[in-house]
């Protein structure tokens, strides 16, 4: 985690990565191409929730995504899986512009979310998103961690985002917490607090980022179920997770990310039955 | 006689420079000339073409020897000349006698460009004098009121109403020059001559002159308020060229590119007069012989000249004539009349005998700043060392532990130290006496003038005395005078600069009000000039730039006068004199007698006391004898702890037991003695007769008022004096005296033998019907035994063998010489306590001065936060997105000056340079800069909180759509407040204590509080410790509240 943060913060200095977002590559004007053509297509991209095209990210020289190209629809999961290092994280966390690309775009209901005049904070309201470390605000109580933002940003007034905080809270059977400091809770409790807590603002999309790897095992289990709860009402989710019993179960469709690019992408099904890549072979070998 | 006269000017008049003459021709190429006057100060010349010399020129000679010299090119006035002579010059014969002013050395002042200036030139160049020179009169005699110089040269009507104007001037009684003024016109026309003696002769009786020179010579505000007007006459025949040299004010100058003067205007009114036209030329250079030649050879039509003293050259009057006198110059001395402080005289007379400090390899402690800083570096040199400590209790106290040999400071703290510390004792010869005056700024001679007006007022009323006498008297004066503030209308306000650490002159008095003699006599001075007293507390040595910078309007701070503070600042009239004393350590407690050995001892001159000291009191060999001339002279010494001890004659003594408290006699006389008369052995014949004689006047009570007049009580003595009967005589008693004894035999100022045994002796002779004889001699014994003396005065010096060698007449007087000490006050703890904190409500010194600690603090610390926290974000928002970079980098800056430098200094500056001109309240400053010094470090206390709060804190914050500013508001800035409350804390609590260094810009804080006491009760210990623990307890309470305040935080997570 940390060193995902000082990657961050080096990567946003790096002038060089600066100027590469401003100039277009050679695949990038074939992509804009493409999306052309597509445009010309409506129907096909009806349901297109998420767009990506040649996503690259470096951070210093290290290139982590390499150009990923893929588009997320309305009501889809889709599970990102991968060894170690090899840019899933970084690709989740790109989908909300908290790692600048260095290079490609991403539309978000059609937005070019990479473009600089776009608001980033109005277009992250719709895309929730769970972190592996919870980062539930240890400065308020639980009620106030999901009121806090719903309110700040006028979504709400202070009654209704109560209310929803309640219902979401009795919805997860923690409404007792709802006065309590996040240090008091577990670590499942905390999970699926920071779930509600980003459900509250009524994403279009919600992100795990390895929801679950930083929960001792016996919680896992309450955050997994409270996720699948969501999948089953048709929330479109992007998780990135080691649980490949999860995966197959809940995604409709599973992406595995071997250094910086898309190496198969398949239904879950096919993805763990039949896999194609050598590297994925070899993973889903060492995994399952 | 009237030659003579004319003899006299030449000289000093040339000195003088001044010259002027006019002259003048008229058309038909007559020259004439003017001349100038007589000038009392001429010498006789050691030119001897003079025929006759008289016998008052003789008279004068003497007196100006030292002038000759450079007159030594001037020549003697030919005689002819006597006839211009008028009768004014018969009648300034009268003044004569007067002495001539000494000027050598001194300082002349002078109003640029008028008679006076020339005359002091002259003086200046021969290096008699120095010359200031000034462009006004009002500056003129505002400085010399001032003392700035010694005298003033100005024209003697100048100067009479001056004199009439200031108490204090005065014009010397014999005029410094005094000059006629006439035109010189070419020899050999006589006609134009007589028509213009016509012409001066009418324009004099019927005032126009008199009225031309009143418009010249005259004060500055009423120069050219009636100038001549040239008449309107359409004829005129003939013309007058009146050549002129026009660099003589008021004679001939310009004035703004005009050509006027009284000459210009005296010969237009000759001319319009004589109905002639005036033409005017203008000559160059500025040599005398050279005017007088052009007019002598018509080469010009006319001539003028300007050079003093040029009618006093024989050759010069070889080829001019002079025209009659048709004004005088007078210039004459203005002097201040200092009045002499005559208590100071007299201790110089007493202190004139005694030994100088001797500062060979001594290290000298002084107050910083202080005129004992200064004086020390005029003693100081190789092998000595001058240690300067910023409060004069650290160099007394280093004194006290014997780091360094003697301190210089100003006599009452001296004084008051040596009352705490029995270590420690005033040398009795004063260093040096000096003057203390108020300050005012440079510019602001009215405040100056009012200041001096005031003053003189309070000094002729007694105000002033009572005032200071209220502090520094008697005992029983000691606050019985308090000055009362006068119920009068007042405009303004006088804003006083002081420092309140110097009793008795300002110090902290009851309830912390600031007291003492300069603030009494500001308040009286306020009361004469209707204005109200503001006092400004500050470092004294703040005072100055203070009053010059426009911070204060007057410095009132014991201020002595001296040179360099003259550069700086103006100074008023002086109100009082004080001493600079050396203070050395030496144990100034006296127990018993025995103890008096080798402590400094005041006696009585040649007293039987001094005698008793030497003989008794001296086996160690180190005692200091110190000789007064009076009693109460050694009595004052004591008291001031300039000596140890006085040993006197047990009535003086008794008496000042009486008068004085605090004062101490030991039981055991340091000597006993009885009085009589020494005959020789065997000489029953004088024995009896003057037994006899002192029988019957012991019985008709002459021997008792005798006594009494020396030994009796207070109101007895000195009214007695015993004078010779006048009567036939028959014989002689010859008296001889071994040794003279104050107060029994002794000479007196005439050379005459006196004292109460010469008193006795008359009496006796009177008894007897003898005629007495006294002689002092240098072997009174052998005088006695040979038979020269009938009668010895022994009182001395006598050892067994020389008694046996005598006889005795009856004892007429026996006396104890007892030694008068201090009192050893041995003070309690309590008794300290008490002095510190109770005696004028002391305590509120420190609780006063808590309250302002806790507010410059507390505001500081609001200050420092916001603008610390706003600091932090500036830098963060950088450290994170890279923006804000011009403002990231004036932080930077900012932080680096901040911590880079002295906090102390940062204070100063702002103080002193930042807000010296505009008049911010010293709290404020003190929580600005305060304020801007903490801002510094908690800047970087919040950055380093904001660092340390998660990075998942704002990752999740801006995730859910908030916005970087409300990230840092709502997520950030609460949870990094909370990890950095203790270095927060630890801020505060350094701030706390570094507010201490206030007092620097003349704050009432805390620890200044501590010092004001501490100058009051000299006291070091127990005022710093109270403070100390007043510190300490603040401390622990705050540390005490963040630990409550963080659990309670902690408390808040955990719930």
């Amino acid at each position: 985690m940390k060193n995902s943060n000082n990657d961050v913060t080096e990567a946003v200095k790096d002038p060089e990565t600066v100027t590469e977002t401003g100039e277009m590559t050679e695949e990038e004007k074939a992509v804009n191409k493409r999306e052309k053509i597509s445009g010309e297509k409506p129907d096909d991209d009806a349901e297109v929730l998420i767009k990506v095209s040649g996503l690259k990210k470096k951070f210093g020289k290290h290139e982590v995504l390499r150009g990923i190209t893929t588009s997320i629809k309305k009501g889809e999961v889709v599970a990102v899986i991968g060894p170690s290092g090899c840019g899933k994280s970084t690709f989740l966390r790109s989908l909300n512009l908290l790692e600048t690309p260095t290079s490609g775009r991403i539309l978000f209901e059609g937005i070019n979310i990479t473009d600089k005049k776009v608001n980033i904070n109005k277009m992250r309201e719709k895309m929730g998103m769970v972190f592996q470390q919870f980062n539930l605000f240890y400065n308020m109580t639980i009620k106030k961690n999901i009121m806090y933002a719903p309110v700040k940003l006028k979504k709400m007034t202070k009654e209704q985002a109560s209310e929803k905080a309640d219902e979401l809270l009795k919805r997860i059977g923690l409404s007792d917490k709802a006065n309590a400091y996040p240090d008091s809770l577990s670590g499942g409790q905390k999970q699926r607090i920071a779930i509600i807590r980003a459900l509250a603002m009524n994403p279009d999309v919600m992100l795990f980022d390895e929801p679950t790897s930083a929960l001792d095992p016996e919680m896992v289990g309450e955050v997994l179920s409270l996720i699948k709860d969501l999948a089953e009402n048709g929330m479109t989710m992007v998780i990135v997770t080691h649980e490949m019993g999860f995966a197959k179960e809940v995604a409709d469709r599973v992406l595995f990310i071997n250094e910086g690019v898309i190496a198969e992408e398949n239904t879950p099904e096919k993805f763990f039955g039949d896999p194609q890549n050598p590297r994925l072979k070899d993973f889903l070998s060492k995994v399952l | 006689m009237l030659r003579s006269k004319r003899m006299k000017r030449s000289a000093a008049a040339f000195m003088a420079l001044i010259l002027f003459a006019l002259c003048f021709t008229v058309l038909f190429n007559s020259p004439h000339f003017y001349a100038v006057g007589e000038n009392e100060k001429s010498q006789p010349e050691e030119s001897q073409t003079e025929e006759s010399k008289s016998e008052e020129s003789q008279t004068e000679e003497s007196k100006s020897e030292e002038s000759q010299s450079e007159e030594s090119k001037s020549e003697e006035s030919q005689s002819e000349e006597s006839q211009t002579e008028n009768s004014q010059t018969e009648d300034k014969k009268t003044e004569e006698p007067a002495e001539e002013f000494d000027i050598k050395s001194k300082t002349i002042g002078v109003q640029r460009g008028t008679t006076g200036e020339r005359k002091a030139s002259v003086y200046e160049n021969d290096g008699r004098s120095d010359v200031e020179r000034y462009y006004t009169q009002q500056t003129l005699i505002e400085e010399l009121v001032n003392d700035k110089f010694a005298c003033a040269i100005l024209d003697e009507k100048n100067a009479q109403y001056f004199e009439s104007k200031y108490d204090t001037l005065k014009v010397y009684p014999k005029e410094q020059s005094k000059d006629d003024l006439a035109f010189a016109v070419r020899k050999g026309n006589e006609e134009l001559l007589e028509k213009v003696n016509g012409a001066i002769k009418k324009l004099r009786d019927n005032g126009t002159i008199d009225s031309i020179v009143n418009n010249y010579i005259c004060l500055d505000s009423e120069r050219g308020r009636s100038p001549y007007k040239k008449k309107d006459i359409k004829e005129r025949e003939g013309t007058i060229i009146l050549g002129v040299i026009p660099s003589y004010v008021p004679y001939e100058y310009y004035d703004n590119d005009k050509l006027t003067g009284i000459d210009i205007d005296v010969m237009q009114a000759v001319c319009d007069l004589l109905k002639m036209e005036l033409e005017i030329v203008v000559l160059p250079g500025d040599s005398l012989d050279s005017l007088i030649y052009t007019v002598g050879s018509g080469s010009v039509n006319m001539t003028a000249v300007a050079s003093g003293g040029f009618h006093s050259v024989n050759h010069f009057l070889n080829v001019v004539d002079l025209t009659d006198v048709y004004t005088t110059s007078k210039q004459v001395y203005l002097l201040h009349e200092k009045g002499q402080e005559e208590e100071v005289i007299d201790e110089h007379d007493e202190e004139e005998n005694m030994k100088d400090y001797d500062f060979a390899h001594k290290t000298i402690g002084v107050q910083l700043g202080t005129t004992g800083d200064i004086l020390a570096g005029d003693y100081a040199d190789n092998d000595k060392k001058v240690e300067r400590y910023d409060k004069g209790a650290a160099a007394v106290q280093s004194l006290i532990q014997k780091k360094i040999d003697c301190v210089i400071i100003d006599e009452q703290p001296a004084i008051s130290f040596a009352k705490k510390n029995k270590n420690i004792a005033i040398y009795p010869k004063t260093l040096s006496v000096e003057e203390y005056a108020f300050c005012v700024s440079k510019s602001n001679g009215e405040l100056l003038n009012k200041i001096n007006k005031a003053l003189k007022k309070l000094k002729d009323d007694g105000t002033l005395k009572d005032i200071i006498q209220n502090y520094i008297g008697t005992d029983d004066q000691i606050g019985s005078t308090p000055y009362q503030k006068k119920n009068v209308e007042r405009s303004g306000t006088l804003i006083v600069a002081t420092n309140a650490e110097f009793p008795p002159y300002e110090y902290r008095g009851a309830n912390n009000s600031i007291v003492g003699i300069d603030m009494d006599i500001m308040q009286a001075v306020c009361d004469e000039i209707g204005m109200d007293l503001q006092v400004e507390d500050m470092k004294f040595e703040g005072i100055l730039a203070a009053v010059q910078n426009g911070k204060a309007d007057v410095g009132a701070a014991g201020i002595t006068v001296t040179e360099d503070r003259k550069t700086s600042v103006d100074f008023s009239n002086p109100y009082t004199t004080s001493k600079q004393v050396i203070m050395v350590y030496r144990d100034n407690v006296v127990e018993s007698i025995e103890k008096l050995d080798g402590k400094t001892i005041g006696v009585i001159a040649g007293s039987a006391g001094s005698l008793a000291a030497d003989e008794k009191l001296n086996e160690s060999g180190n005692t200091e004898k110190i000789e007064f001339y009076t009693f109460d002279k050694a009595l004052k010494y004591l008291t001031q702890y300039k000596i140890d001890a006085v040993v006197a004659d047990e009535v003086f003594i008794k008496e000042a037991l009486e008068r004085t408290t605090s004062l101490v006699a030991f039981d055991d006389a340091v000597s006993e003695a009885s009085y009589s008369f020494s005959v020789k052995k065997g000489n029953k014949d004088i024995l009896s007769k003057v037994n006899g004689a002192l029988d019957k006047l012991k019985e008709n009570g002459t021997l008792e008022k005798i006594l009494g007049n020396y030994f009796g009580k207070v109101d007895q003595r000195g009214n007695y004096s015993y004078t010779s009967k006048d009567m036939k005589r028959s014989g002689t008693l010859t008296v001889t005296v071994g040794a003279e004894l104050t107060p029994y035999i002794y000479t007196d100022k005439n050379g005459e033998p006196a004292g109460m045994d010469a008193d006795i002796l008359r009496a006796v002779c009177d008894e007897l019907g003898m005629e007495l004889k006294i002689e002092m001699s240098e072997d009174a014994l052998s005088d006695l035994s040979d038979g020269k003396a009938d009668i010895g005065i022994l009182h001395t010096g006598l050892t067994d063998e020389d008694r046996a060698k005598l006889d005795q007449t009856n004892i007429f007087h026996s006396s104890k010489q007892l030694a008068l000490a201090r009192e050893v006050v041995n003070k309690s703890f309590l008794d300290k306590l008490y002095d510190n904190f109770i005696v004028d409500n002391r305590w509120r010194m420190i609780t006063d001065g808590l309250l302002v600690t806790l507010r410059i603090t507390g505001f500081a610390m609001l200050f420092g936060l916001l603008l610390g926290a706003l600091i932090a974000i500036v830098r963060t928002v950088h450290d994170q997105n890279g923006k804000l970079f011009i403002l990231n980098f004036i932080c930077k800056i900012y932080l680096a000056i901040i911590r880079g430098t002295p906090v102390m200094l940062q204070l100063m500056i702002i103080y002193f340079g930042i807000f010296s001109t505009t008049n911010v309240s010293k709290e404020l400053v003190a929580v600005i800069a305060f304020g801007l010094n903490s801002a510094a470090y908690v800047a970087e206390v919040i950055r380093s909180g904001i660092n340390a709060v998660d990075k998942g804190q704002s990752e999740a914050g801006r995730c859910l759509g908030l916005s970087y500013g409300r990230t840092m508001k709502g997520i950030i800035m609460p949870q990094a407040f909370k990890n950095i409350l203790p270095a927060l804390l630890n801020e505060v609590i350094a701030l706390l204590k570094e507010t201490a260094i206030c007092g620097t810009i003349g704050l009432m804080d805390l620890t200044k509080g501590g010092e004001s006491i501490m100058s009051l009760t000299f006291d070091v210990f127990i005022p710093l410790i109270a403070v100390a623990i007043v510190y300490l307890v603040i401390v622990l309470i705050l540390t005490r509240i963040v630990t409550i305040l963080e659990r309670r935080l902690k408390k808040n997570e955990k719930q």
